[in-house]
């Protein structure tokens, strides 16, 4: 069927017919596109990342807390180590070794309890050991709670200016040159420490209840079991 | 720099959501489709904004494309289908009309005497839908059977108001045709009086 003239007059005039559009066109069409799936894609694989280093972040911190709190566990005296170092003490009959060894002296200064463990181990022959020995020569040491510490003066910068520190400076004057002496305060004892002691007085005055049975001064306790 | 692209490529690159591609296949065929919502629409707003829907919607449903046909006409019939889904928004009516109106053969003078703007003028005078079945059964092609399905009418409907269209285009065209040539009788009277 052939077309009318006036259909291919418009056909033909419209054929290549353009006109421009406004240049802020393309504005108004960008903000109705769909957002795109490139940038959903990274927004989401952003979240991912971020939720996955939250989780390695939050893992690892579990990990420490726990690994540290198992090492510190590892360092808590455990009861078969006052136990151990009890029965040592029958052996001692005499005053003077009584002395020589004394727990809770040695649980004062919060001793290592592998040393603590070591003397002990070593109380066990029937004459005192020399381990025993060393281990009071160990005690001794750490009852000088103060240090001191020689710093000669060239060697000290000037730099040390805080305060709490110059406080605890005390200055001597020497032929060679000045002396200063830092003294340095015993550490609060830790709740490790206060275990132990507690502990060590328990077994000290059991081991001297023993030493009186055996001398006779006392009598063995009556165990009294009430049943109902 | 110009850099080559095929269509393609183009393609691909507006699946991805490519912001520079989609940017690339508006400016290529922006102006052609604003001619085209033109011929559909007398306020030069109305097709700027159907176009712009029209591209909202090319750039959402590019994913549905398979390939079969070319990609232009792809993009020509979802802005048509745009420009007839805002068109039947403003509810334009289509009247029954006299099919057959015998019409004085004035097209060739009009043909070497108007332009394209002209012609424009013309179809903008054209109630809605009487411009809408004549741009899409004598410029897009459609028949009174598609038409009538697009737009929801009768195939007698559709036939009556291209009848119209052409016949009140004719009178458009020779009441422009007549100031046309009484423009250029002036313009040769001045230079002979020169």
């Amino acid at each position: 069927m052939e077309k009318h003239k006036i259909d291919k007059l418009f056909e033909n005039a419209f054929v290549e017919f353009v006109s421009t559009p406004n240049a802020n066109l393309w504005e108004r069409i960008e903000t109705q596109i769909p957002q795109s799936s490139s940038k959903k894609t990274h927004k989401k694989r952003f979240i991912w990342l971020l939720l996955s280093l939250l989780f390695l972040a939050i893992s690892w911190v579990s990990y420490r807390y726990s690994h540290e709190e198992l090492l510190a566990g590892s360092h808590k005296p455990k009861k078969a180590e006052y136990v151990a170092s009890i029965p040592t003490h029958t052996n001692m009959d005499t005053q003077e070794n009584d002395k020589k060894f004394d727990v809770n002296a040695a649980t004062k200064h919060h001793l290592e309890p592998t040393t603590v463990l070591e003397k002990k181990i070593g109380s066990e022959t029937p004459n005192l050991p020399p381990a025993e020995e060393k281990s009071i020569e160990l005690i001794q040491k750490e009852e000088k709670k103060m240090t001191e510490v020689e710093i000669k003066k060239d060697s000290i910068s000037q730099s040390i200016s805080s305060k709490p520190l110059k406080d605890t400076l005390q200055k001597s004057q020497t032929p060679k040159g000045t002396k200063i002496i830092i003294k340095l305060s015993e550490p609060e004892p830790s709740q490790e420490g206060k275990a132990r002691d507690f502990a060590a007085t328990k077994t000290g005055k059991f081991l001297r209840k023993l030493k009186k049975i055996k001398n006779g001064e006392s009598k063995i306790p009556k165990l009294h079991i009430a049943l109902n | 720099m110009k850099v080559k692209i095929t269509e393609e490529e183009l393609i691909k690159r507006c699946l991805k959501a490519d912001p520079l591609a989609q940017r690339y296949l508006y400016e290529k065929y922006a102006a052609k489709f604003l001619g085209i919502c033109k011929r559909y629409f007398v306020n030069i707003h109305d097709a700027e904004d159907v176009l712009v829907m029209a591209f909202a919607k090319i750039f959402e449903k590019i994913k549905h494309y398979r390939g079969e046909g070319s990609f232009e006409g792809w993009m020509k019939r979802l802005l048509i289908n745009e420009c007839l889904t805002t068109l039947r928004k403003k509810q334009i009516l289509f009247v029954e009309a006299d099919a057959h109106v015998q019409l004085a053969d004035n097209t060739e003078t009009a043909e070497q005497m108007l332009n394209t703007e002209d012609l424009l003028a013309c179809l903008q005078r054209l109630p809605d839908g009487y411009r809408t079945v004549f741009n899409l059964y004598a410029i897009e092609g459609y028949s009174h059977q598609e038409i009538a399905n697009m737009l929801n009418i009768s195939e007698g409907t559709s036939k009556s108001q291209l009848s119209r269209a052409r016949n009140l285009l004719q009178n458009y065209l020779k009441e422009m045709t007549k100031e046309a040539s009484f423009r250029l009788n002036e313009v040769s009277q001045w230079k002979n009086i020169k």
